[in-house]
């Protein structure tokens, strides 16, 4: 009986971060009735489009317990290389396909730290982030380094819009989408992922290698990352060692935020895209009220400890049943 | 015990509703002065949830206690401390890279100034070392101590308060066979030295008679009986304890060894791990029982997870199933045939994931298509499969592992692993820990219809004698690392057993 009665909590639970974002959707709408004019919700997504991929990537490596304090520096250094790269006059597709080799690269070197020689993943991330920040700051020479002929195919990833209305990222950010939920939600793999996350030790009992997945998650996150980066260089036609500083903390607040979707009190991927969803409603809605930019630091910040919040409430509700 | 005074701690009529359930249902009984009070009753017998009740953890819902017909309320366990009650807990509560000494007075250390006193605490520690008349090193860390001192570390610092009444949960549950005697001594000789009283938790019947001067034997959440230990047979117990139809009987069908031989599973001659070779002789055949017993420790374990591949090896090399294995993670041996159920019950869990995810994380193959996406359907199908097979209790396929009960989630986990395909080898280490006799002898029952019917091999770990005297065909006893003896049922002798098991080959 008691059982039953926990277990509807929880389900209740489960979907109330997305009703919660479509009620702060709908209050945005009535005061300010733009909001959901199409031309601005593309604008949502687009502005999204890097952080999402980027918190998807992050939400791989936070699934099995360990962290990536590398992403935003993936990001950056992804970015920096496209642009100088781009520059020394190497076709965009061979671009695309070196950066990101680059940072699948840096993923394995992650993982290899991690799993194999037994660094915990926080500090083995973090020396890869300064290697990485130094890089970075060596090929652009320290500074900010732009490409300067508009309607190039260095701008289309980032600005282009297919039949001038939906912007290319924007399809990339749901081929992103779809595959990272079909990865996590519907194949093998994710469910070997949340089974190192949900217990690491139990996997050699029952046959799954933890430290593969690990390995698996390092490598999707820092390739993720810089897609993100890719992108957000494409953008804004220039590139900086310094675009990825604040990177990690605004994904941990889409991840905190996730975690209270879809499985209640564990980082998922789900649950990460409704959360990027939500930060970005807020922080796009309050500019359009017109909200000072105190106010929507204000806001940030309660509403990732409104979840933070919620999530050690479930956790403790979850554990106390164990 | 003493005349009509007032009890040193009468329970009068206790409830404890959990949403939907009543885990203690008006419950009444006294405690003594100097008395020894045993609690006996099955898991979620509600047990635990009185005692919590009693320190304070838990609040009263209807009823109430009187120390010294004065009638208390707890809000914290700090209240309970004041007037002389203290607990020790099921699990171990010890920071393992401290010294006793530092752990009995973790959190109430003496302080010089703004610093901790380490003298005082060392003197402290002394004292209630001499007080409680116990004798174990205090200046080394606790997690070089065995299971047996660091019980006696979490009764020191119980200690260290001055109880009157001291609450003793399942205190032999983590000991060996050959600490629990000793153990035993120790609470009867400090419950009269210090003029305690005890209420000691258990599951077994032995100890009760043992040591305890009353018990009193809970029955879902409802006491069934209180009765002093001399005018009380085991027998009542056990019949107050449970319905009688739950505890489930079966026969072994003798067993012809030559022909047996033949149909062996796997044989081993010796392992090399921890830079030590290892003499670990033996063999499994086909639809035979096998029990490894041993101290704690004794390499049963680490044996039985080199050859499934859990635990990485020196050197290993075995025949199994007509082929010589070398090497191979856990995930190649399970294909092969081979897999261990965890000794410790969390290792065999995802306690944030739901109990289909559970039962399907061990066959990620098996309900997948070639790319790799998962067959939900037919994972669900199977998992309800698993769990009506098991009868496990649960409420929804979709709840998390974590909700249901030990018993429950040792069902889940060995009900997926004897459906792992072309198995022909399952060991289970210490299977029935911390279970109660019904589901015990239902584990007892799953063992044999695993050897006898469906021709499985299987390895029965396990610290209690006893049921691997009752279920198992042959026997090898462990004894630091090696085994040192081999004995068909037949020669089963349960002294023979314990000195291989105490003094390895001194005897042969």
């Amino acid at each position: 009986m008691e059982k039953v009665k926990q277990k509807n909590n929880i389900n209740v639970s489960k979907y109330v971060l997305l009703v919660f974002t479509i009620a702060v959707g709908i209050v945005f709408a009535v005061l300010q009735p733009t909001f959901i004019s199409f031309g601005n919700l593309t604008n949502v997504v687009s502005s999204t489009v890097v952080l999402c991929i980027a918190s998807i990537g992050l939400s791989l490596v936070m699934i099995t317990g360990e962290i990536d304090f590398a992403c935003g520096s993936e990001l950056a250094a992804a970015a920096c290389m496209s642009v100088v790269l781009y520059k020394k006059g190497i076709p965009y597709v061979l671009v695309l396909v070196i950066v990101l080799l680059f940072c699948a690269a840096v993923g394995a070197v992650n993982g290899f730290l991690h799993t194999r020689i037994g660094i915990p993943g926080f500090i083995a991330t973090m020396g890869t982030s300064f290697v990485l920040d130094g890089f970075s700051k060596w090929f652009t020479g320290g500074k900010r380094v732009t490409i300067s002929t508009g309607g190039n195919t260095f701008s289309r990833l980032g600005q282009y819009r297919i039949g001038g209305v939906i912007p290319i990222s924007i399809v990339v950010l749901l081929l992103v989408v779809v595959a990272m939920l079909i990865y996590t939600e519907g194949m093998t793999n994710g469910r070997k992922l949340y089974a190192v996350g949900s217990n690491d030790s139990a996997c050699k009992y029952i046959g799954i290698d933890a430290r593969k997945e690990k390995m698996k998650a390092f490598i999707i996150s820092a390739v993720l990352c810089g897609l993100a980066g890719i992108i957000n260089a494409s953008q804004l036609n220039m590139a900086n060692p310094y675009m990825g500083e604040t990177t990690l903390v605004n994904l941990l607040t889409m991840l905190m935020l996730g975690a209270t979707f879809y499985r209640i009190g564990e980082f998922n991927v789900p649950g990460t895209i409704v959360g990027a969803l939500l930060v970005n409603i807020i922080n796009n809605g309050m500019v359009l009220v017109g909200a000072e930019t105190w106010q929507q630091f204000v806001l940030q910040g309660a509403i990732m400890l409104g979840a933070v919040t919620l999530i050690t409430i479930l956790r403790a509700r979850v554990s106390k049943k164990g | 015990m003493m005349a009509d005074a007032a009890p040193l701690l009468s329970i009068k009529e206790i409830t404890k509703k959990f949403t939907g359930i009543t885990a203690v249902d008006h419950v009444s009984f006294d405690i003594g002065n100097n008395e020894i009070h045993a609690l006996i009753g099955e898991n979620g017998a509600g047990k635990s949830t009185l005692c919590k009740m009693l320190t304070g953890e838990y609040n009263i819902d209807e009823g109430h206690i009187e120390i010294n017909g004065e009638e208390m309320h707890f809000k914290e366990p700090a209240d309970s401390m004041k007037v002389g009650i203290s607990m020790v807990y099921q699990e171990r509560n010890l920071v393992g890279y401290m010294t006793a000494a530092q752990n009995v007075f973790l959190g109430s250390e003496p302080m010089k100034g703004i610093v901790v006193d380490q003298k005082e605490i060392q003197k402290k520690a002394e004292k209630l070392q001499e007080y409680l008349g116990v004798n174990i090193p205090l200046d080394v860390p606790v997690e070089k101590l065995g299971a047996g001192e660091q019980q006696l570390v979490e009764i020191m610092r119980a200690n260290s308060t001055t109880p009157q009444i001291l609450i003793l949960d399942e205190p032999t549950a983590s000991l060996g066979e050959g600490e629990i005697g000793p153990f035993l001594n120790f609470v009867k000789k400090m419950t009269k030295d210090l003029d305690l009283s005890v209420i000691y938790i258990t599951h077994k019947l032995e100890e009760i008679f043992a040591i305890a001067d009353k018990v009193t034997v809970m029955a879902d959440g409802k006491k069934t009986l209180t009765a002093n230990i001399s005018e009380i047979t085991q027998e009542e117990c056990v019949k107050a304890m449970i319905r009688g139809d739950k505890i489930k009987t079966f026969d072994i069908p003798k067993k012809d060894y030559k022909e047996l031989e033949k149909k062996k599973v796997i044989e081993v001659n010796e392992l090399t791990y921890g830079g030590k070779e290892h003499d670990v002789q033996f063999y499994v055949c086909k639809g035979e029982a096998v029990g490894f017993y041993g101290l704690v420790g004794s390499g049963r374990t680490e044996t039985m997870e080199i050859i499934s591949g859990i635990r990485p090896a020196d050197k290993k090399e075995f025949m199994f199933d007509g082929e010589t294995v070398t090497g191979g993670d856990s995930f190649k041996m399970i294909q092969k045939g081979i897999i261990l159920t965890p000794e410790l019950r969390r290792d065999g869990i995802f306690p944030s994931l739901n109990l289909v995810e559970n039962v399907c994380t061990l066959f990620v193959k098996k309900f997948a298509t070639a790319i790799g996406m998962i067959k939900k359907k037919e994972g669900v199908d199977f998992t309800l499969e698993v769990l009506k097979k098991n009868g496990t209790k649960y409420t929804s396929r979709n709840q998390l592992i974590s909700e249901l009960s030990g018993g429950n989630m040792q069902k889940i986990i060995i009900g997926r692993s004897i459906e792992v395909e072309n198995l022909k080898l399952i060991t289970m280490d210490e299977p029935t820990a911390g279970m109660d006799l019904g589901a015990k002898s239902e584990i007892y029952l799953k063992i044999r219809n695993l050897t006898d019917n469906l021709e499985k091999g299987v390895i029965f770990i396990s610290s209690e004698l006893e049921e691997l005297l009752k279920v198992c065909d042959r026997m090898y006893v462990f004894y630091e690392g090696n085994i040192v003896k081999e004995l068909k049922r037949e020669e089963f002798d349960k002294e023979v057993i314990l000195g291989y098991a105490l003094g390895g080959a001194v005897n042969g």
